[in-house]
């Protein structure tokens, strides 16, 4: 469909995957919650994949699954893009209002999904592998303050399956957004193993460092844990830091979204950019949010990335070749947009 | 393509922040307060904010949020408390007013979580000088009973735990600000203070004292003079009938001969048996003062919970149990620089 190279395409989509799957995380003592989605995304990637279970379905349904994926996307970036700058609004002062610093954000995005897609992955693949580095070394420095005996017994609590099932919708739907761009289908698998152990590094760290109890009194544990990290006589916290690389996951994620909006709508791909900065700055309640971030981000991630596509493997499979639909079309021009 | 760069552009512009922040800021004239203290008066709380280069500011407020603003108005310069990563406490704050602190530092952009506590045994030092210099000077020094340092997030993990930490403790003696054991908080609220052998006996259960020194005399009358190099505790649960009754502290020190002529294979036997009782003793004495307050920092229970099974575990009221479980401190000690035995 578009020229990406394979292995930018990946990275591309896991930096944009980043930003959802640290949203719907446990905020502590559910370390094993990336570790079990690891073998649930790859798997249901080959499954997939293999199926090329994008295709089903005919047109008229086809339609209606695209104006479902580009209202979700409004609504996932829109989420995420508010809080990211909240997230910043939180860790510094900001001089100004929080929708100036959306609205900057959002122009970003649209200027770069003018380009070229391969000029934006390959952008991405350096974010990703930046925002690694900073989540890595975070968890390197809270080493030294962690409480070990806070973690025992390993298995407190059981394991946290709608976690789990968060993380992994979340990685697959934004591969579904990402099959849009690129005939790919999503990127590949190489990062998935690095993601999944540092994020469990960094739910050990948050659980060792802060508890269970302060770990869910906070607001944002992951920044609450930031906070805490330094190196004595250069920097003594790092909050701004990541709340800024963490915009930049965010912007990736912005980007896949309007380029795959840019393949489904044609030159009305900016209202989606539009509808994005009007979700992220309209006024929604403290209550409102915490309905997002916990239920309806993880649910709605989980099904348009895993239970639609498995749908529609399962019709593609039970009709025949010719009247079908695509979530990702076959060749340009000859799919549900 | 080019208006969407000049808007871009024209959007980053609003973003600078050139606005919002108070002259001082922009012209370089700023307070950088290094380390803060915060007690209580008569009227609320009492401010005072020391910066690096000696500089002292102090005021009264309703609330820290009152106080700080009132400071923040003060002096010549954009007062800036971002670089504040020491906090002293009066030991009246510390009593009461903790949780208020805690609160709303987890809520400030400026002062940083990662801020050392430190409580002040009575009032506050108001006429104090260099004081961050002080502090940190203390922070970095591995002086015994100085080994644990407190930072407001272990504060308020302590106080979302519902548990108990240790805070070091300081005095004000001859103008100077002196180490003084450590403060016990229970829920963040100051319930005494470990001095001696028990701040030295607390170390030893969080598996920390190194550079203790410990004097022990030889049957000739010869006085040796040991040094703990490091320490580890090992929690076990002593169990009857699938109940917990009791617990054992396992401390291991290594220590190593600092002061005194070398010893035969004899003397050092003898040496580190004295070095256990002594040890064993400071460690007892620590406990029973977290006994007596109620006040597990030792994080016993964690450690029983880990080593005990659910079911072992069940019948354990631990809220009411702590007071009166029986423990006993064991300590097994080494003397780790074997070139220092003679022949016998």
């Amino acid at each position: 469909m578009r020229n990406v190279a394979a292995r930018q395409h990946a990275a591309w989509c896991w930096a944009a995957s980043l930003a959802p799957a640290l949203t719907v995380l446990p905020g502590a003592g559910g370390w094993s919650v990336p570790l079990l989605a690891l073998p649930a995304v790859w798997a249901a990637d080959r499954l997939l994949r293999r199926a090329e279970a994008h295709r089903g379905w005919d047109r008229r349904f086809g339609g209606a699954l695209t104006i479902i994926y580009i209202m979700w996307a409004v609504v996932l970036g829109g989420t995420q893009l508010r809080i990211g700058v909240h997230r910043v609004g939180t860790a510094v002062n900001l001089a100004v209002e929080p929708w100036l610093l959306a609205a900057g954000v959002v122009l970003l995005a649209v200027w770069m999904a003018r380009g070229t897609p391969a000029a934006c992955a390959r952008w991405a693949r350096m974010v990703l592998k930046g925002t690694l580095v900073a989540l890595g070394g975070i968890v390197l420095l809270s080493l030294r303050q962690m409480r070990w005996e806070s973690l025992l017994p390993l298995w407190k609590g059981g394991v946290d399956w709608f976690g789990v099932t968060g993380l992994t919708g979340a990685v697959l739907c934004v591969r579904v957004y990402g099959g849009f761009v690129s005939e790919d289908g999503g990127g590949g698998m190489r990062y998935l193993p690095p993601v999944c152990l540092l994020l469990s590094a960094l739910l050990v760290a948050i659980e060792g460092n802060l508890g269970t109890a302060l770990a869910a009194r906070v607001e944002d544990p992951l920044l609450t844990l930031s906070r805490n990290v330094g190196v004595e006589g250069t920097f003594q916290r790092a909050e701004s830091l990541l709340a800024a690389g963490l915009l930049l996951v965010d912007l990736a994620l912005l980007t896949l979204l309007l380029w795959a909006a840019q393949g489904r709508l044609g030159r009305f791909w900016p209202t989606v950019g539009l509808a994005i900065f009007v979700a992220a700055s309209l006024p929604v309640s403290a209550a409102g949010m915490e309905l997002f971030r916990n239920w309806i981000l993880p649910v709605g991630n989980f099904a348009l990335g895993l239970v639609v596509p498995l749908f529609l493997l399962v019709v593609g499979r039970a009709k025949d070749g010719k009247t079908r639909a695509y979530i990702v079309p076959e060749n340009r021009g000859n799919g549900t947009s | 393509m080019k208006k969407y760069i000049i808007i871009m552009y024209m959007a980053l512009a609003l973003l600078t922040g050139c606005d919002g922040r108070s002259a001082g800021w922009q012209t370089g004239d700023v307070t950088l307060v290094r380390a803060l203290g915060v007690d209580l008066t008569g009227a609320g709380i009492d401010l005072v904010a020391w910066g690096g280069d000696g500089e002292r500011l102090s005021a009264e407020g309703g609330s820290v949020a009152d106080g700080l603003n009132r400071l923040k108005e003060m002096g010549t310069g954009f007062v800036h408390f971002g670089h504040a990563d020491q906090i002293l406490l009066g030991e009246g704050f510390a009593r009461d007013k903790m949780p208020d602190l805690v609160d709303f530092v987890a809520r400030d952009r400026q002062i940083g979580p990662g801020a050392r506590l430190w409580v002040v045994r009575q009032d506050m030092p108001r006429e104090a000088a260099d004081v961050a210099a002080r502090l940190e000077r203390l922070a970095s020094t591995r002086e015994a009973g100085t080994t644990r340092s407190c930072t407001v997030t272990q504060m308020m993990r302590a106080i979302a735990e519902e548990g108990s930490t240790l805070a070091p403790a300081l005095s004000w003696e001859e103008e100077e600000l002196r180490l003084a054991g450590y403060a016990v908080l229970r829920q963040g609220r100051l319930v005494g203070f470990l001095e001696g052998e028990q701040a030295l006996g607390a170390e030893l259960l969080c598996g920390q004292g190194a550079g203790q020194l410990v004097a022990v005399t030889l049957p000739d009358g010869a006085p040796v003079t040991l040094s703990v190099e490091r320490a580890s505790v090992c929690c076990e649960p002593l169990l009857a009938e699938g109940t917990l009754h009791g617990a054992q502290l396992r401390c291991s020190v290594w220590l190593e001969v600092v002061q005194g002529a070398p010893l035969t294979a004899g003397q050092r036997r003898e040496a580190v048996r004295q070095a256990e009782e002594i040890l064993c003793r400071r460690m007892a004495s620590a406990l029973a003062c977290a006994q007596f307050w109620d006040a597990d920092f030792v994080g016993l229970e964690q450690h029983l919970r880990a080593a005990c099974s659910a079911q072992e575990w069940n019948g354990v009221d631990w809220a009411r149990g702590f007071r009166t479980l029986p423990l006993r401190a064991v300590v097994s000690a080494e003397v780790a620089w074997p070139a220092d035995v003679m022949e016998e």
